[in-house]
């Protein structure tokens, strides 16, 4: 009797957030070593989300409280057992039904544990009210009013109802898998079924992403989607300041519309040419808005990419639409997190092969590059000798670079009720590169509220995002590769040497000044931005299935650059007029939209039929402008800012830009499905923009069907999965400039007074094109889903077709009537190809908690050039005249990634020329223009990924690489660092050796030049790129609060630590320098997430 | 609820979209806004004369630029030449040399925008000329100056791609040679005979003339008119003689010189000093704002001379004889010229010391040496040229004698290349008189009669309307007679 005493009476700790009560019984019970059991009873509100916080309170009292003054009895009875009864004293009146029975899934026949068991009158009124819940085994006792319903519901089942007639002894309630809360597809302005979806789509939870690139979401989309392509920039290299630039299954535009960092900044998403649409929680913006998003605030990202996916974008959809959807506040009392993750970047150098300082010496003279007979060629050669002797070899690659530690911190508070919930979110980034002083911060705030009543929702959410950003003092890196290593940084006295050599070799004279020298002057090249979102959103279900929804956006955003060179810096070494010396680039820019949609929606089922229309009105306009200021004359480095230049630069073209646009979208979707087996989906949208001379509501469209097989029931047993999925549609794209199809007359290139006028210039801005209109992308789209092993191998399948007709282009006009070009529509663009991903989970053991998956995808894109323009053509014939790297250029039929170039037979042994093949297959020595051929395309034939990942209890781990074959690459460094080299610089190690010396010598370079050979492009120097990398290691672990006394103390609930690594290793077919400009880096993250009791 | 989303719905129906997706940059205006307000209309007039201020035209290459580097005015050669020949071989792209062919094609382009900006201003002002501008002065102002505008540009278009000694043959007359537009689309025109843009330009003068007529009694010299800055009633006058000049059409060219010089109330000066450009002798010219510091880089000078727009000293002085007999000439002294004895060249002065910031299209003395060509007598005609001369210092003592036809043209050719150094107008002069061979450097050129043609844009043969390649709603053009003189 006194141990009994004792053991009710046994101390509580608990926290419990927004649990079914039925669940919190068990858990107070676990965690007084006990088990609960409701014996034949109903219990009120055991479903109803509970929250509970106990520290050292006797179990009984807890227990009392939770359950509360209700008809039951709690019985202690020995060895932990506590048992829950009807009060015989307080037996209803009412006829009640003992009930008992045994809850089970229907394919497995396992039986389902803590499902809930609720009492309903039949009605559905005073459903949730009373229940109770399966116990270890699935077993559930209860009483029930004669004629009462019993209704069991379990999380990833169907609810199943019963009605009690009698009293039941051992009842089966058989549950089937159900479609999960989450199974919808979020296009960003409607939510779709994923069953009866028939657009192409790729969804990814944030988890994973952050697993495979913790600090860049968007590039661990690739091992998800293999269509989506990150297009790696040689030039800019892991500079954390560079805007990456993505691709959705190929080009859709020709041409490459550049544009300056301000327009970037400020939000002008439709100016660049083939980056997907980018999403934020339903509204559009700007990709810098993704990319500074705190990658801890993802939910998920899902990838459109046929036109049945996207026509809900219609004019901008032509390029895909990547949708990312933050996490919403959860419920529950206050929660405290805290994420953190340490970054440190090495550079990655591996492909630099530089001369050391004897080396290149020696190479020089061999190259006959002292005339020994010349005394002063002589003196310059014993001076480096000297140097080389007494040990100078300098690194000079080293020099601007470093380890980089990064940093990103965030933390979020999150709480409310039922009714209302709140979440506030902090974070912020230090992200310095790997050149020195270099970085790239973040700052942010995030304030998101719910509040949910009944029919009612409402959402709002406040936002300010602050990034700061700085270049490099120390400037491009290929300065760095250029030093030849017997050149000493500093002067005898360690201050750093403003000119390192006035290199006269040659015959002219170069001077050669030292990069290291201007990172010591005070350079400023600084940029900034900062802005404001806030949103509502709104919806109202008038009916059960009629919803309205209306969703607000407001953003206001300020961005600014800074650019600032003193008089002492080197490129102004050949200035004499003072006024002239020293510059500053300064530009400031405001931006302003908003954007509101307004949407209905209804469905309908009847039978084996669902019906479901949506209606969205979109509204929207875009303010931008910013002015562009520059000046030179600033002889001190410490008058850094603009005042104090000694003149305005005169020149008042390309000064700024104001920009107002406004659009008017109208957006129609009706699908209809048939017994989860067949559906049918019908898209429309049209949108009115005031970029058009004609304002009229331009359609665009696309129908799609799917057929899931494996519902069917002459295939149930073999396939756990087989869907079938074929879609056409149009989709547009806009990019181009008001002016181009509307009467315009410009101030901006005549803002000049002229005297007698009492008024400003204006001109003409172009001859307008009132006909002009969108470009349109006809897209076709077949999909195969593939699943068996109880969908433990699934395999997709993608074919599309995607056909891009009356492209914007420019188009040739007289020059006598007055302007040059005028925008047309003409041209086509074929984008042909697959994209296939297979996913197996190799090995699973549900007791162990063992899983092993393993993931593979392949991309495969053909472009191809249906129509081409003339000013094309005539851009073609001008690129095509280039001796240098090969540059851009269009032909139909061809690529628009084609590369044109001479072939080449190789190095004449006799002679040491090279011999090119002609066009009519003859050979010659002289390279000619006229005989470049196609001889390969840049994009790879095929590309993707593939990974694997093992998750045992709390560890994990994954392995990520990708790959990419068949493309081939024009290898500049061999041109410039080889063969083009001009000898005042350093060189590669590999121009030395295999040069052709004599006649009989058999190699693949032409003889040395002291004065750097021209060689133009040709074959000889095109590659095949191919290239595995080893993108991504993962491994992680969670730390539970329960298991650890240490963490427990620390009133954490569970610590998650992970480390990734990120383009650890390479291997390619390719031995050229990477990172012209910036060099690549690796990176190694630890990050780190808490959740605080 | 339901209520609500009826009536947002209703509020904002697709009729009033129209109107608000009517939204366009502050920079930029719809010409169907902007045409709606007088201020409106002057923009679009200010616009045509701030656009020829630029670099492509008046503001260097038509003026000072390369109009000066052709008639070698300057001592240096331009940028990327290494021999003088290289700048008249007008074909030639090889890298490395004077863009010769490019240069021509962007004053080609650049006229051409300018003259489709008239033009679409005329169109604006037939549309709603006479329902906006309700001042008649303004309205006949506008109308007259951007006919004035389009006849002056094509005539300096004609000048260039016309026929060289255009009155001396009718071969040359007939020469197809460029368009004349008078609609701002981009239809293609075809290339008209010499004559017939002769033609053209009249009539937009005379129409010009008749616009501008309530302004007869302007007085040019007015220090408080800045009228001279713009196409002016004197200014078409002096523009019909030059015309008229060009044309051989004597008697006309004599009856508006004279027209000219006796109402415009200007009148020669005889003194530079810090004005060399002359002001107060500006019929029309254009105002380029802070003229010094656009155009300083080419006429900067101080311890080391880097323009290529200056004159040996030894040059300045052949050029105008400044040795000996014509040693008085104040357009050879120090008003005129910054003199380095040091680095022993000669600077101009006329857009360094040039407070008015004015470019000069027709100036008065042009009109003296039109009346000195064209009038009948030679007595006249050489009081004409010396009144000129005395004016500028030399004495009467020194009067050129015009007894012959050759002497006038000998006497205006030296007169020309002094008064109009750095105005771009001498090349002119050579080329409508036939004149071969008298330049600085030419015994080392070979000047010869086609390089005085210049060659049509690349872009022009290709896309507009010129042998075979014709505007396929209308007919061929006729049979081309003087295709030799502008192919190379």
């Amino acid at each position: 009797m006194q141990a009994q005493t004792e053991w009710k009476e046994r101390p509580v700790s608990l926290r419990v957030s927004n649990q079914p009560l039925g669940k919190v019984l068990e858990m107070v019970a676990d965690a007084a070593g006990a088990k609960i059991t409701l014996q034949g009873v109903s219990l009120w509100n055991i479903n109803k989300p509970t929250s509970l916080v106990v520290k050292d309170k006797p179990l009984d009292k807890v227990l009392g409280e939770l359950i509360g003054n209700q008809n039951v009895v709690i019985r202690y009875e020995g060895e932990g057992q506590i048992i829950v009864e009807p009060d015989r004293q307080f037996a209803s009146d009412k006829v009640e039904l003992n009930v008992s029975g045994q809850v089970i899934d229907k394919a497995t026949g396992e039986a389902l544990i803590g499902a809930t068991v609720l009492i309903t009158d039949g009605t559905g009124k005073d459903k949730g009210a009373r229940g109770c819940i399966t116990d270890i085994d699935g077993k559930f006792s209860i009483r029930v009013g004669k004629k009462e319903s019993i209704s069991i519901s379990y999380i990833g089942y169907e609810a199943v109802s019963k009605q009690i007639t009698k009293e039941e002894g051992d009842l089966i309630i058989e549950m089937k898998p159900s479609i999960e809360l989450d199974d919808v597809v979020v296009t960003g302005i409607s939510r779709r079924n994923k069953n009866s979806f028939t657009g192409n789509y790729v969804e990814v939870k944030g988890d994973a992403l952050r697993k495979m690139n913790p600090t860049n979401i968007l590039k661990g989309l690739q091992f998800f989607d293999p269509s989506f392509k990150i297009i790696e920039n040689n030039k800019t290299g892991s500079d954390p300041n560079a805007e990456p630039d993505f691709q959705i299954r190929g080009d859709q535009s020709l041409g490459t519309k550049s544009m300056n960092s301000m327009d970037l900044m400020l939000d002008n998403v439709s100016s660049r040419p083939n980056t997907p649409l980018f999403v934020l929680d339903g509204f559009i913006v700007p990709m810098s808005r993704i990319l500074d998003l705190d990658p801890e605030r993802v939910e998920t990202i899902t990838i459109l990419k046929d036109a049945a996916a996207t026509s809900v974008y219609g004019s901008r959809a032509a390029n895909g639409v990547v949708v990312v959807e933050t996490k919403v506040a959860p419920d529950g009392d206050l929660s405290v997190s805290y994420n953190g993750t340490m970054t440190v970047q090495t550079p990655d150098l591996t492909d630099y092969n530089m001369m050391d300082a004897a080396t290149k010496l020696d190479t020089e003279w061999r190259a006959g590059l002292y005339n020994p007979a010349n005394a002063n060629d002589m003196n310059l050669y014993n001076r480096y000798r000297r140097y080389v002797l007494g040990g100078v070899d300098t690194y000079w690659l080293s020099k601007p670079l470093r380890t980089a530690f990064q940093h990103r911190h965030s933390a979020s508070v999150s709480g409310g009720t039922e009714v209302f919930r709140y979440s506030l979110d902090i974070n912020a980034a230090m992200q310095p590169g790997v050149m020195k002083e270099s970085a790239n911060n973040t700052k942010g705030v995030n304030f998101n509220m719910t509040y949910m009543k009944e029919k009612f929702t409402m959402r709002a959410n406040v936002s300010l995002n602050e990034s700061n950003s700085s270049n490099s003092p120390y400037g491009s890196f290929s300065q760095y590769t250029r030093l030849n290593p017997y050149y000493i940084p500093e002067d005898t006295n360690g201050n750093q040497q403003k000119v390192l050599d006035n290199n006269t070799v040659s015959g002219q004279s170069t001077i050669i000044t030292n990069p290291l020298y201007d990172a010591t002057l005070g350079i400023k090249d600084l940029t900034q931005s900062l802005n404001m979102t806030t949103s509502l959103n709104l919806e109202y279900m008038v009916l059960r299935n009629l919803r309205i929804t209306e969703q607000l956006s407001y953003t206001r955003g300020m961005a600014g650059t800074d650019k600032f060179l003193p008089a002492d810096h080197t490129s102004f070494e050949l200035e004499d007029d003072l006024t002239r010396k020293g510059s500053y680039f300064k530009s400031t820019g405001e931006m302003a939209s908003w954007s509101s949609n307004f949407g209905i929606n209804y469905n309908l089922v009847l039978g084996k039929h669902l019906f479901s229309t949506f209606a969205n009105w979109t509204i929207s306009e875009d303010r931008n402008d910013y002015v562009n200021l520059s000046a030179t004359g600033y002889p001190d480095a410490h008058m850094d800012d603009f005042i104090f230049g000694n003149k305005m630069e005169t020149s008042m073209t390309n000064i700024g830009s104001e920009n107002i646009s406004r659009s008017i979208g109208l957006i129609g979707q009706f699908s209809y499905s048939y017994d989860n087996r067949y559906s049918v989906d019908a898209n429309l949208s049209g949108e009115a923009s005031s970029r058009y001379a004609k304002h009229d509501l331009v359609p665009f469209w696309s129908v799609g069907g799917r057929w899931n097989a494996h519902n069917e029931r002459w295939l149930q047993g073999y396939l756990s999965n087989l869907v079938l999925r074929a879609s056409y549609g149009v989709t547009g794209e806009q990019n181009f400039s008001p002016s181009d199809a509307i009467e315009y007359y410009s101030f901006s290139g005549t803002m000049r007074p002229y005297a007698s006028f009492p008024v400003l210039g204006a001109l003409l801005s172009g001859l307008n094109n009132t006909e002009l209109g969108w470009a349109k992308t006809h897209n076709t789209s077949l999909s195969l889903d593939f699943g068996f092993w109880k969908n433990r191998v699934n395999t997709t399948f993608n074919y599309y077709n995607n056909i891009t007709k009356e492209l914007l282009t420019n188009y040739d006009l007289a020059p006598s009537t007055g302007y040059p070009t005028m925008v047309m529509n003409a041209g086509e663009l074929q984008n042909r190809g697959f994209d296939a991903t297979l996913n197996v989970i190799a090995m699973q053991n549900l007791r162990k908690e063992f899983f092993w998956t393993i993931s593979a995808n392949a991309n495969r894109n053909r472009n191809r050039i249906l129509k081409l323009s003339d000013y094309l053509k005539k851009v073609n014939e001008e690129q095509m005249k280039s001796a240098d790297a090969p540059l851009p250029q269009y032909r139909e039929g061809e690529s628009t990634t084609t590369l044109y170039v001479v072939r080449s037979l190789g190095v004449d042994p006799v002679t040491g020329k090279e011999v090119y093949l002609k066009r009519d297959g003859t050979k010659t020595f002289v390279w000619d223009a006229n005989d470049k051929v196609p001889v390969g395309d840049t994009n790879p034939l095929v590309s993707g990924t593939a990974s694997t990942s093992i998750n045992w209890k709390d560890f994990s781990c994954s392995i990520g690489f990708t790959y990419k074959y068949g493309g081939v690459v024009y290898n500049q460094t061999l041109v410039d660092k080889i063969e083009n080299q001009n000898v005042a610089y350093n060189l590669d190690n590999r121009a030395g050796q295999g040069r052709w010396e004599k006649p009989g010598d058999v190699t693949s370079y032409v003889g040395f030049s002291p004065t750097g050979a021209n060689t133009p492009a040709s074959t000889r120097f095109i590659m095949d790129d191919d290239e595995i990398r080893l993108a991504t290691l993962n491994m992680g672990y969670r730390f539970k609060g329960d298991d650890f006394k240490l963490l427990q103390q620390a009133n954490i609930d569970v610590l998650a630590l992970n480390f990734t690594t990120n383009d650890l290793a390479r291997l390619s077919r390719v031995k050229m320098e990477r990172g012209l400009d910036y060099p690549f880096a690796r990176s190694y993250t630890l990050s780190m997430s808490i959740m605080f009791r | 609820m339901k209520k609500i989303a009826y009536l947002l719905i209703a509020l904002f129906t697709f009729a009033s979209c129209e109107q608000w997706l009517d939204v366009t940059p502050n920079t930029d205006v719809p010409a169907k806004e902007l045409f709606t307000t007088e201020n409106g209309f002057k923009s679009a007039l200010a616009g045509l004369y701030i656009t020829m201020t630029e670099e492509n035209t008046y503001g260097k290459n038509l003026s000072f630029g390369l109009m000066d580097q052709l008639a070698q005015m300057y001592d240096k050669l331009p940028d990327g030449t290494s021999e003088r020949r290289s700048i008249y071989i007008y074909d030639r792209e090889t890298s490395g040399a004077y863009n010769t062919k490019g240069v021509l094609a962007n004053i080609w382009q650049a006229q051409y925008h300018t003259i489709a900006n008239t033009n679409n201003l005329l169109k604006w002002w037939s549309l709603n000329g006479e329902t906006v501008l309700t001042d008649t002065i303004t309205r006949r102002m506008i109308r007259g100056e951007a006919l004035a505008l389009r006849a002056f540009l094509h005539f300096d278009l004609l000048r260039g791609w016309g026929p060289m000694h255009y009155a001396g043959s009718d071969e040359a007359k007939a020469m197809k040679c460029m368009p004349y537009r008078t609609v701002a689309d981009h239809s293609k025109q075809p290339l008209l005979s010499a004559s017939d843009i002769v033609g053209h330009i009249i009539a937009d003068l005379n129409e010009a003339r008749e616009c501008m007529s309530y302004e007869k009694e302007l007085d040019l010299s007015d220090p408080t008119s800045d009228r001279n800055m713009r196409f002016n009633y004197h200014a078409i006058n002096a523009l019909l003689a030059r015309v008229y000049n060009y044309a051989g059409l004597q008697d006309s060219a004599v009856h508006y010189a004279k027209m000219v010089i006796g109402e415009c109330g200007l009148t020669l000066q005889n003194g530079n000093d810090n004005d060399p450009i002359l002001t107060k002798e500006i019929i029309c010219g254009l105002s380029m704002h802070e003229l010094k510091d656009n155009l300083s880089e080419y006429f900067a000078f101080g311890d080391k001379i880097s323009t290529k727009y200056y004159l040996s000293i030894s040059t300045l002085n052949a050029l105008f004889e400044t040795i000996g007999s014509e040693s008085e000439d104040m357009r050879a002294k120090g008003t005129a010229f910054h003199i380095s004895t040091e680095q022993q060249c000669a600077i101009s002065l006329k857009y360094i010391d040039n407070d008015n910031e004015v470019v000069p299209l027709i100036r008065l003395p042009e009109m003296y040496y039109i009346a000195c060509q064209s009038v009948a007598a030679s007595d006249e005609a050489a009081t004409y040229i010396n009144t000129v001369r005395n004016k500028r210092g030399i004495s009467k003592t020194k009067d050129v004698v015009c007894d012959t036809d050759e002497q006038r043209v000998a006497a205006l050719n030296r007169e020309y290349r002094k008064e109009f150094y750095a105005e771009g107008q001498y090349f002119w002069f050579l080329k409508a008189n036939g004149i071969v061979g008298t330049l600085t450097h030419s015994p080392e050129v070979a000047l010869v009669a086609e390089n005085f043609v210049f060659p049509l844009p690349d872009a022009e043969i290709e896309y507009g309307w010129t042998e075979g390649n014709s505007n396929e709603e209308s007919e061929e053009p006729t049979e081309d007679a003087n295709a030799k003189f502008y192919h190379h």
